[in-house]
Formats: structure tokens, sequence, C-alpha cells
């Protein structure tokens, strides 16, 4: 017993824990505004008591020396107290120091780091996690992080009472101890908490990533209130800096002094530090001539990032030495090219605001959306190039273009006169990790201002959620709107602890997908799928069971999320439901609203693939397909005869079905991962019907059927095997066709049921549907048109004249076999 | 027992790293200063025109005009020398102070505890009494 208590005494950070044992933060506080109090408020009642005796006022004679005296008693006291809270704080404020800058410097004399001392010190008797869930600065952060509940929390706590010989961690002192080492050494080895923890869906890896959150929170609070630290005094302006320097009058017009964007002053301005960039940037920057580089990017904030984190450094002075001392100037190309009315004028105007920032000496020009600026030039038949190019080749000047990516490639990077004098830097999109550290530190922002605490997995599915559910633009961008359109969210449903499925649940209001929990209808949906749909789709259970065990996969949260939500090729003669099975699927499962749910069309996505036969449509299919996905980015995208597509089509839906995006004609991403995708193919239908006439069972018969389409060189083999599943649809036989038959006469029946007229079916107008519209090589279909011309024209004819009015009934009476009008007579009553 | 190794370690602390921190402050400010009134660039530029407001000698060449241009220029170099001289004289008077502050501050911090202890002493002696 008592190892771990020994341990952290041979620790030269031990009197600072005994310390904080004896006077907490919240209680060095309490003193330091209590006697803050006291000396602003004594030294008063002194004085007034003094002048209002010289003035007779009152007479305390004695008396008033002696209450004078005991007031003195009281200041110096507190004067005293104060000075020495002042000086613990100062004590602590070291140490965290210690901890923050020169954390990876840690020595292992020190044996554990601050905070997991913290945890430690409260292991007396060597039980760490105990120590661990009573520790508030550190452990209750960390729970609370995790969304683990108070209740929870301390019924794992009690159950600590009851072990006996409590795992030891590893005491050698060999290796630093930090709050994570704790963790990790809690995870693996107190099955209680592993169980606690797995039970709320936090993985080692999440634990790992909350703590080291908390700990940069407790951190960065220290490191925040060194004021005096040279990094910091640094930002302060000077007085002298531009009196060597020419000034700039029409460009600061247009333009705006990169030192004073909040970003680059304020410590609450939180982004990727993106060193890769920045020092690439600065690389660039610091060649002797030529200095110019064209910062590319995504469109958003990525690239501006950039230039923030570098003008940190200009003004830490941990910049590049000949960058120190130069003003980063932005050159608004909006604001310039809205105030300029003629060629003439922009000519004029740019030259000038390039002579000024040359001639200024200490300018780095940013020119903010440089492509902007060449189009512009290029409608007043001008080359930017031209009139910039004296000052691009200069010694002194650096300027930097910002560049969407999109028309960087279409506009800058084939035109060698421009690439010339710049070098380019790309801006990469952050990967999932840094977007996730990101959004996390500054949720700690925003939680101040709303006073919300935000859970790791919250902060994790905004990451997730930002990139999965938002079909456009940056993900970082994307999450961090995220983050703070869901603090005011939060404040109006009154959730103090935004979790996992808050966010989900905002992101299902946001964008209709239904992310959140499974709601009862829906879950009844979900799991009577196959019976829903077998009430639209005749005689099709393959096709069925694989499309709703995917959406069931899908809606339990086990899909690959980097993929379409499903992906099927369905296989058969024509007419046989492939069509009707993706309609039914729309209407069932992604209809939003009521009134949505009786338009099949607006919710079916289509593509009629034998649109896109040559190399040549590929543009366009991109076109037509982004602005589907951007207008719905949830749904069912029906590709109608697949098979008659191009080559390189195909190869661009491997690509979408694999991946879940592609790019756009300006290069950007556009998502397709909540898109349920349905390929509709009449190869091998002959196929097909000759092993069912044969009286073959179909299903023994799909991978030669499979085999068939491979040799025929109609889809690859890596194709077919991107798909979820190939499904075959059976042609349809006598019975099925006579189910059909009454499912579409039935449906012609609701329509007119809506004018309060009713169509009285029988068998016997069945079967002249049946024995009209059977073909066996177009399936169903024939029987549809049958029933447009025969009983719809006629009930048109009936409706107009004005013969069939509401609270009527029509019924038919064959006449013929001959699949034509005059076969059926209506009969009203 | 821990009360003694706490009053130990802070006062460790107190003269050993506080100091060192103090004297690491005190050079930061002092930089802060040469910083804040660009010291260095002032006697660097010193006798550069005023925010470079000058004018370009004529080409090809006109005696009054050169002659103006010349005035011109070097009013603009005589105002920014002065500014700077102004400047530079109130800068080494602020660093000054600030070094002279060093032993002051130094005095008082290692002092601290003591006086901490008198003042809290004689509050108690005070209401006591």
């Amino acid at each position: 017993m008592r190892k771990i208590e020994n341990f952290i005494k041979k620790s030269p950070l031990y009197p600072a824990l005994v310390l904080e044992g004896y006077f907490s933060p919240q209680k060095r506080n309490v003193v330091i505004q209590i006697t803050k109090y006291f000396l602003l408020s004594l030294p008063l009642l002194i004085i007034v008591s003094v002048i209002l005796e010289s003035y007779g006022v009152i007479a305390f004679g004695l008396i008033a020396d002696l209450v004078i005296e005991k007031i003195l008693g009281l200041v110096l006291i507190s004067a005293g107290l104060y000075i020495a809270m002042h000086c613990f704080e100062a004590y602590f404020a070291s140490i965290y120091y210690f901890e923050y800058v020169l954390k990876n410097r840690y020595q292992t004399k020190e044996y554990f780091t601050f905070s997991a001392g913290r945890i430690l010190k409260r292991a007396t008797n060597d039980n760490l996690l105990s120590a661990f869930l009573q520790s508030i600065s550190v452990g209750h952060r960390i729970m609370k992080r995790l969304g683990i509940s108070d209740h929870d929390r301390d019924i794992l706590f009690l159950k600590q009472a009851e072990v006996k010989n409590p795992p030891i961690i590893d005491l050698s002192g060999e290796n630093l101890i930090k709050v994570s080492t704790i963790t990790n050494f809690l995870y693996n080895n107190f099955a209680d908490f592993q169980k606690l923890l797995t039970k709320n869906g936090i993985s080692q890896k999440d634990l790992t990533a909350t703590v080291d959150w908390v700990v940069y929170q407790i951190e960065n609070d220290a490191y925040d209130r060194q004021w005096w630290k040279p990094e910091k005094l640094a930002r302060i302006p000077g007085v002298a800096t531009d009196w060597s320097f020419g000034r700039t009058y029409l460009l600061s017009k247009y333009s705006r002094n990169a030192f004073d964007d909040r970003a680059v002053n304020s410590e609450a301005s939180v982004f990727s530090e993106r060193k890769r960039e920045v020092e690439q940037l600065e690389a660039v920057l610091a060649k002797p001539t030529g200095a110019n580089a064209i910062l590319a990017g995504a469109p958003g904030q990525e690239k501006i990032e950039v230039i923030w984190n570098l003008c940190r450094r200009m003004k830490n002075r941990t910049a590049n030495a000949n960058l120190i001392g130069k003003k980063p100037i932005i050159f608004q190309t909006a604001d310039f090219i809205s105030s300029v009315k003629n060629k003439t004028e922009f000519e004029v105007n740019l030259i000038k605001i390039f002579t000024e920032a040359m001639n200024a000496g200490n300018i780095l020009l940013i020119i903010d959306n440089l492509p902007k600026l060449i189009l512009q030039a290029k409608q007043f038949d001008l080359k930017l190039n031209d009139i910039i190019e004296p000052f691009l080749t200069s010694h002194d000047d650096k300027i930097i273009g910002l560049a969407d990516l999109e028309y960087f490639h279409t506009l800058i990077e084939n035109d060698q006169s421009i690439m010339i004098h710049f070098e380019t830097v790309l801006v990469r999109p952050l990967l999932l990790d840094e977007i996730i550290k990101v959004i996390s530190q500054e949720a700690l922002i925003i939680e101040k201002t709303y006073e919300i605490t935000f859970t790791y997995q919250a902060i994790l599915e905004m990451a997730k959620g930002a990139e999965s559910y938002f079909p456009d633009g940056v993900s970082t961008d994307k999450a961090r709107d995220l983050l703070s359109e869901i603090a005011p969210w939060a404040i109006e449903n009154d959730i103090e602890i935004v979790r996992r499925d808050n966010v989900l649940d905002y992101i299902g209001e946001k964008t209709n997908i239904p992310v959140a929990r499974i709601s009862d209808n829906e879950r009844e949906k979900l799991l009577e799928l196959e019976n829903i749909l077998m009430k639209r789709i005749v005689a099709q259970p393959e096709a069925i069971f694989a499309i709703a065990s995917a959406i069931r996969r899908n809606r339990a949260g086990i899909r690959n999320e980097k993929r379409p939500l499903g992906s099927f090729l369905f296989l058969g003669p024509t007419g046989v439901g492939k069509t009707e099975t993706a309609k039914a699927l729309a209407e069932i499962f992604f209809s939003q609203t009521e009134s949505e749910s009786s338009d099949e069309e607006k919710l079916l996505m289509r593509l009629d693939m034998s649109e896109y036969q040559n190399a040549e449509a590929i543009p366009r299919l991109i076109e037509k397909l982004s602005t589907m996905l951007r207008e719905r980015s949830y749904g069912v995208l029906l590709l109608d005869e697949f098979e008659k597509t191009h080559e390189k089509v195909l190869n661009l839906f491997l690509q979408i079905i694999d991946e879940g995006f592609f790019l756009d004609t300006f290069g950007k991403k556009v998502m397709a991962r909540n898109i349920l995708f349905i390929a509709t193919s009449n190869a091998c239908a002959d196929k097909i019907f000759e092993i069912v006439s044969a009286g073959k069972n179909l299903k023994d018969h799909k991978d030669e059927i499979i085999a068939t389409i491979i040799k025929q060189g109609i889809f690859r083999p890596e194709l077919i095997n991107r798909f979820d599943a190939t499904v075959l649809f059976h042609p349809l036989n006598q019975e099925n066709l006579t189910m059909i038959a009454k499912m579409m006469i039935q449906k012609v029946a609701k329509k007119i049921e809506k004018k309060g007229m009713t169509l009285s079916i029988d068998n016997d107008l069945i079967n002249f549907i049946v024995r009209g519209g059977y073909n066996p090589s177009f399936g169903a279909r024939p029987m549809n048109r049958l029933i447009q011309d025969t009983v719809e024209e006629h009930l048109a004819d009936v409706i107009i004249r004005e013969q069939l009015t509401a609270g009527q009934t029509v019924s038919f009476k064959v006449l013929a076999d001959k699949p034509e009008k005059n076969s059926l007579k209506p009969i009203i009553t | 027992m821990n009360i003694i190794l706490v009053i130990l370690g802070y006062l460790k602390w107190h003269y050993g790293k506080a100091v060192r921190s103090l004297f690491s402050i005190w050079k930061n400010f002092l930089y802060f200063i040469f910083d804040f009134f660009s010291i260095s660039t002032l006697f660097k530029n010193f006798f550069d025109p005023w925010k470079r407001m000058n004018d370009i000698y004529p080409k090809p060449f006109n005696l009054k005009i050169f002659f103006y241009t010349f005035i011109t220029n070097l009013i603009t170099r005589i105002v920014g020398a002065l500014m700077r001289f102004c400047l530079l004289i109130i800068s080494l008077i602020c660093c000054l102070l600030f070094i002279a502050f060093l032993p002051i501050a130094l005095i008082v911090w290692i002092l601290l505890p003591l006086i901490v202890l008198v003042i809290v002493i004689a509050g108690i002696f005070l209401i006591f009494k």
C-alpha cells in the first residue's frame, strides 16, 4: 500500500501538489477576491472616518484611534495574504507554463506531469481508478467530456471500494507518467472502466483524444495568463515602424492590414497551424528574386488561414528574417473591381496601386482572389501580367496571390506568363483528425460564450457529419459552421451538455437526412421494409431482400461511411419491376414530407444512361449529376439502361460507388454518400429468359449470367464487384402479370377516387388487360400502355362529357379480346 | 511535515526559478521597449526622408527644379531626423528607467516572503494589541 504516494514524493513537483491540496485554485481565488475587497474598502473607511472627525461630525476620541488601528491591522493582514496568494499563483503558473510550453521536454526526473500528479496525489490507497474518478480538475472533466453522467461515474467510484488489490501502474520512473498514460492504464487494467466507456461508445482512441483535449484546455488557460511572454509583447505594434516607409493612399482604399485581422491578434481565434504550407510560403518569399507565391486551395477560409498563421509568425518575430518588419496588406480585389468603371481606370489605378506598394518599401502585398483580377483584366481586353510584371520581377517586393483551386487549374496553371513569376503553394484540405483538433479548440471558446459543454463525441460527430451530410464545400469550414450553429440551437432547446445525439438531431433537422435516432415510425418501416416493398413489387423477393438489408445496415450505422448508402445493379428483362422497385423505395423510404410521397418523380433522381453513349458526353453528365446531388444529397438515383453508356462513364461510376464522391468540372468535390444508386440493365435478358423458360432456378445461374456479361464486355468485373449486390429480376409469368394488372388498375381507381368517383374492378377487366398486354419480352410495360389506351381513355371521355360525376361508379364491360379501346364499354351507375 | 516540505519547495522556487524568470521577463520587456520604439530602425534610418516623401531629380538636368527638389528632400530628411531624435530621447529615458527598475524589483522579490511575514504579524499585532 501507499506505493503511489511514496512514488510521487520523489518528484520535484510534489510540494506544488501538496500546496494545491491546502490551497486549491478555487480557494486561492476566494482569498484573493476577499483580500482585494478589504484592501480597497478599508483604507477608504479610515480616510472617511478621519475626515468626518476633523470636521467634528463624529467625535470618536480615543475610540477612533483604536478603531483605526484595528482597521489598519486588517489592511496589513489582507495585503499580506493578497501578496502571498499571488505568489502562490505565480508558483503554479510557472509550473503550468513548464508543462505547457516545454511539455515535450519534461524530464524523467519529474516522474509525472502536473496534471497526472493531481490524479496520483489522490491515490492514497493505490487505486488509480478511484483517484481518477475523484479528481475534480482532471478526472471529472474528462468523464464529462466523454459524455458519462455523474451518476454512472459515482457508481463506478463506489464499486472501487470493493477492489482489494488494484493493479499498479509502472512506477519505475523510467517513463514519464502523463494523464494519457494513466487513462490508458485504466482502460487496459480496469474492466469496469473499459465496460463503462464501451457502453457509451467510446474507444481507447477516443479516450486518448479526449484526454489530450482536456489537458490542452487546462494548459492553455494557464498559458493565456502569461501576458509577459515575448511573443505576446511582440504583438503590440510599435510607434515608429513605418516612419521610413512610404504611404499608400490609393492602395489603402482597397485594402486592409492583415495584422489588424482579429484572427492574427486574438488567442481566441483557432485554426489549424498549417505548418507545412506556412513554411513553404516562407521559403518562397525568402528567395532574393521572384519571391512571389500563389496560394491555391479550396474555396473558403483555408487559404487566408495560412496567411493569418504567417502574420502571427511575423508579429511574433518567429517568421523568416526578411519578412519581419514587413506590413502584410490584403488587396481586396472585389472592392477594387466594383469601383472601376472602365478599362483606363482599371489599368491606371492598378499601376498606381502597385507603384505605391513598391515605393512604400515595406509591403507584403497579398492579392485576395487573384483569378478575379485576371478575369476582370480579360474583360477589359488586358493581360494582368503585362500590367504587373515590373513589380513581380522586383527584388524587394513580395506578392502573394490567393486563388481558388478550380480557377487556379483553369486560369493560372497553364498560363506560363504568370506562372514564370509565381511559385505555387497548395493548401491541402485538413484530415479528419486535424479537423477534430481545430473544432475541439474552437469549441472551448464557444463554450465560454454560451455556457454549454460539448462532449468529445459531439465534436467527433460534427467533424464527421460535416463531411458526410453536406455535399458541398470545405470540411473544416462546414464543421466550424456546424459548431457555431449548434451552440445557439442547444441554448434554445435547453441543452447544457451537447452530446453526439444532439449533433445528429441538429444535422437531421438541417438536412432532412434521418441521421439521428431511429423514430418509432421509421423503425416500423425498417423492420417491415420487405413486406412494404412486396406489396408493390411482384415476384422479386431476392431484389427486395438485398435492398432492405442494405438500408437497415445503413441506418444501424454499420455501413462503410466512405461509400454511398447502397449500390445495386438490377439485371433483368424490360418491364419486370426494376424501375418500379427504385420508385417504390424512393417513395417509401426517402420521402421527407407527406406531400412528397405522392410525387414519385420528385423523389427519384433519374439518369437515362443511353444519353451518355460517348466520351464527349461526360462533362454534360458530370454537370447534370452534380446539380442533382447538390439539390438533393439524400435519396435514390436511378441509372436507367446502364449498359448503354460509354466505358468512361462506367469508370466514373466505378469511382463514385467506390469512394462516395466525384469531382465536378471545377474540381470541386461532390459528395454522393447519402445516395442509393440503382443501375438497371437489360443485359443478358435473353439468357435470363432461356434459363427461366427451361424451368431452371435463376438464382443457381447467377454466376453464369454475370460471367456472360463480363465475357461480352458489357461491364468489367471490377465494376460489378463494386456494387453492393447484383440482383437478378425474374421474367414475369401469367400469374405475376395478373397481380400487376390488378395493381395498375387499382392505381387508376385511386386517381379517380380523389374526384369522388369509383372504379369497379372485376376479373374480366383484369384478364382483358393481361391477355392484351402480355408480351414476354417487355414484361408488364405493355399492360400499362394498354390501360392508358383503353381504361384511361374511356374515363377521360366520360369525365369530360360529364357522364361520370362525383358519387357515381364506373365499371367496364369487355366486348372483345382485341387490345383496343372499343373492346371495352364503360357502364356508369 | 508536509507543510515544511511545501514551504521549502516554494522557497526553492522563489529564490531559484522565479528569480531566473524575473530576469527573463525583465529581458523581455527591455527587448519590447527597443522593439516598441523601433530603436534599431531609428538609428539605421536616422537621416531617411520622412515617410519617403522625397521628389525625384529632374531628367534632363534643370538647375531650378534640381534646386527645389534638393531643398524639399533636405527638409523631409531634416523633419525625419528631428522626429527620430525626439523619439530616441524618449525611448532612451524609458530604457534607463526600466534598467533601474531591475535592482528594485529584485530586492523587493528577495525580501517578499519577509515583507509578507512582517506585515501579517504587524497586522495581527495591531488588531490584538
